[in-house]
């Protein structure tokens, strides 16, 4: 199981995305809406990895969540997206993310990009 | 000496393809040739023992006339040196039979003779060699009127600078344009180019030092200058070298155009191109995050109904809305939004049957096979929602629970502008018989197809041998 923050303004979705990792049996710390929300949520709680949208609340940016999260407190980022292209090479470099998603998510795209990046990160021994 | 003996010298004279006047030092004229007579539409006799301007005297309308004094002073040349003289190309009319003078310009070479054995270096008489140049002068001339009036109507800024020195020639429209008064007008390069921005100003004098150094380099400036109120205009540089065939010194000689107001359209356009671009962006964004809601509400719908039945339709729904929105992953990625490559698309929308159907689960693979072919959006949502229902209805209906198999998406062209969409399965499971059980489980897929089968103008065709093959043919 894994602990999880979701970084998205839109209510509808984020609650989606909460419901899809429950069913999962992930956990989930809380929802942030702005990339300075997300910072200190996950400084608070540290979560293992985070989903975070591009185009935040308050004109805030989920690439800046992002490369916090990463480069200050070593959290993953699932990145998803209706506008992709918006995260230029540096900053896909310094937010070194587990995915790039596009908006809409398939059915069971989480899942997979989650499972993998879960056996990625904690290899279980035989 | 023999070989012309008993002939009349006088015979080479006459025969000269030049037009030759002999005339004594103070200008009395004692032969003139055929040619001569010829040229000047006179008679031996209306010349001979006369003086050069008795016989041909200066136009009295043409003020500047001043040919005898410059013959005077050529022929004193030739008596005092003993060497030929050449004459500056000049005007002097000869006045015709009824009395009329017709503008003439003359080339003209006064070469000594030496008629006196007892004193051989004394010249005796000229002979003078006259060329008629009047038909390329005036041509020349008219020539430079024309380039005159050219530049007058087309209000150019014309310039002729003397890359060396740096000396100006230049029409008032280049003064004006530079933002110089007509008053103190410059005949130097310096003081224009000190009004170049001065980001352009060293590229200016390397273009022109460029085309200074091979005659004929055509001159290419496109700078920004600064007008003494501050304001910048564009300009557009035009030219090429010449040598000035007189004094063989290299000249650039163009014009100047203000570009500025073109210059101004052209960013305008790109600022309007890059607004556009940007909201093209910003509404592919927003149509994406319409289309995750709307999936988000059927998922949230989903986890909150116990009921099976109820689960499953949703679960159909979500797949349904994740078919349209398929499209739109392949929208935008070229400048064209009206049509898709339907086999990129088709790659997609497999992977997302692969995952919203879990085939690999169920031992179950999908292939597809497409040509490369573009559609227009609109059939290509419609082809989206028939394949999803197709190959959900595979997945629901050929296969046991235990079942392997494949289902074979193929869309490729066939005869007469028509496009074949064949979706087929190998199942021979519990609902390989469809006609009983679709009636019932699946009224809304096959009402579906069928729809989106019209919307493409379409025609279904279904065979049952070794699984369930649907095809819908289509004109592109």
């Amino acid at each position: 199981m894994l602990n999880f923050l979701i970084v998205e303004d839109n209510f509808l979705i984020a609650i989606d995305l909460e419901a899809q990792l429950l069913e999962m049996g992930h956990g989930v710390i809380g929802i942030a809406t702005t990339a300075p929300a997300a910072i200190a949520m996950a400084g608070g709680a540290k979560p293992d990895m985070a989903i975070i949208d591009l185009q935040l609340a308050e004109g805030t940016r989920g690439q800046d969540a992002a490369i916090a999260l990463w480069q200050d407190f070593g959290i993953p980022s699932i990145i998803v997206s209706g506008s992709l292209h918006q995260i230029s090479d540096a900053e896909e470099t310094a937010i070194h993310p587990l995915a790039m998603l596009s908006k809409p998510l398939l059915p069971d795209e989480l899942r997979r990009v989650i499972d993998i990046a879960d056996l990625a990160t904690s290899p279980k021994p035989d | 000496m023999d070989h012309y003996d008993g002939l009349n010298p006088g015979i080479f004279f006459d025969s000269a393809a030049t037009a030759q006047l002999v005339f004594t030092p103070d200008l009395r004229i004692v032969a003139a040739n055929k040619r001569y007579c010829a040229l000047l539409g006179r008679q031996p006799r209306d010349l001979i023992g006369y003086k050069v301007f008795e016989a041909f005297p200066a136009n009295p309308d043409d003020p500047e006339a001043s040919a005898e004094a410059e013959l005077t002073a050529s022929i004193e040349a030739v008596v005092a040196t003993g060497k030929e003289q050449q004459m500056p190309l000049r005007q002097h009319d000869v006045r015709e039979a009824d009395g009329r003078y017709a503008t003439r310009y003359w080339r003209v070479r006064n070469s000594p003779i030496f008629a006196d054995e007892a004193r051989p270096d004394k010249v005796t008489h000229i002979i003078q060699t006259a060329e008629d140049v009047t038909r390329n002068t005036l041509g020349e001339r008219a020539d430079a009127a024309r380039q005159r009036a050219a530049m007058r109507g087309a209000e150019l800024s014309y310039f002729e600078l003397d890359p060396v020195s740096g000396h100006l020639i230049q029409s008032p429209q280049l003064d004006a344009l530079f933002g110089f008064d007509p008053e103190d007008t410059y005949d130097a390069v310096e003081p224009f180019l000190d009004r170049f921005h001065p980001d352009d100003r060293a590229e200016a004098r390397a273009e022109i030092e460029r085309v200074a150094r091979t005659i004929g380099a055509d001159l290419h400036l496109n700078s920004r200058i600064i007008l003494p109120d501050g304001t910048m205009r564009w300009v557009l540089g035009r030219g090429e070298s010449v040598r000035d065939p007189d004094t063989q010194t290299v000249r650039i000689v163009g014009i100047v155009l203000d570009v500025t107001a073109i210059h101004e359209n052209e960013a305008r356009l790109s600022e309007a191109l890059a607004a556009r671009d940007l909201m093209i962006a910003e509404v592919n964004h927003r149509v994406k995050n319409s289309l995750q809601m709307v999936t988000s509400i059927l998922n949230l719908e989903g986890s909150a109904t116990v009921d099976p039945a109820a689960r499953a339709s949703l679960r159909a729904a979500t797949a349904r809305v994740n078919a349209v929105a398929a499209i739109h992953a392949s929208l935008y990625e070229d400048e064209d939004v009206s049509s898709v490559w339907i086999d990129r698309y088709l790659k997609r929308l497999t992977t997302h049957l692969r995952l919203s159907l879990a085939s690999d689960a169920r031992g179950l693979q999908i292939t597809y096979d497409a040509e490369s072919i573009r559609l227009d959006t609109d059939r290509a949502v419609s082809l989206s929602l028939a394949v999803n229902e197709l190959v959900t209805n595979s997945f629901k209906h050929a296969y046991g629970p235990e079942d392997d198999g494949t289902v074979t998406i193929t869309l490729r062209r066939a005869d007469e502008n028509m496009i074949l969409l064949e979706v087929a399965d190998d199942g021979t499971g519990p609902g390989a018989d469809r006609a009983s059980s679709d009636a019932k489980s699946s009224g809304l897929g096959q009402r579906l197809i069928a729809g989106m089968a019209a919307s493409l103008g379409g025609t279904i065709e279904e065979d049952q041998t070794n699984g369930w093959r649907t095809r819908i043919l289509f004109p592109e």
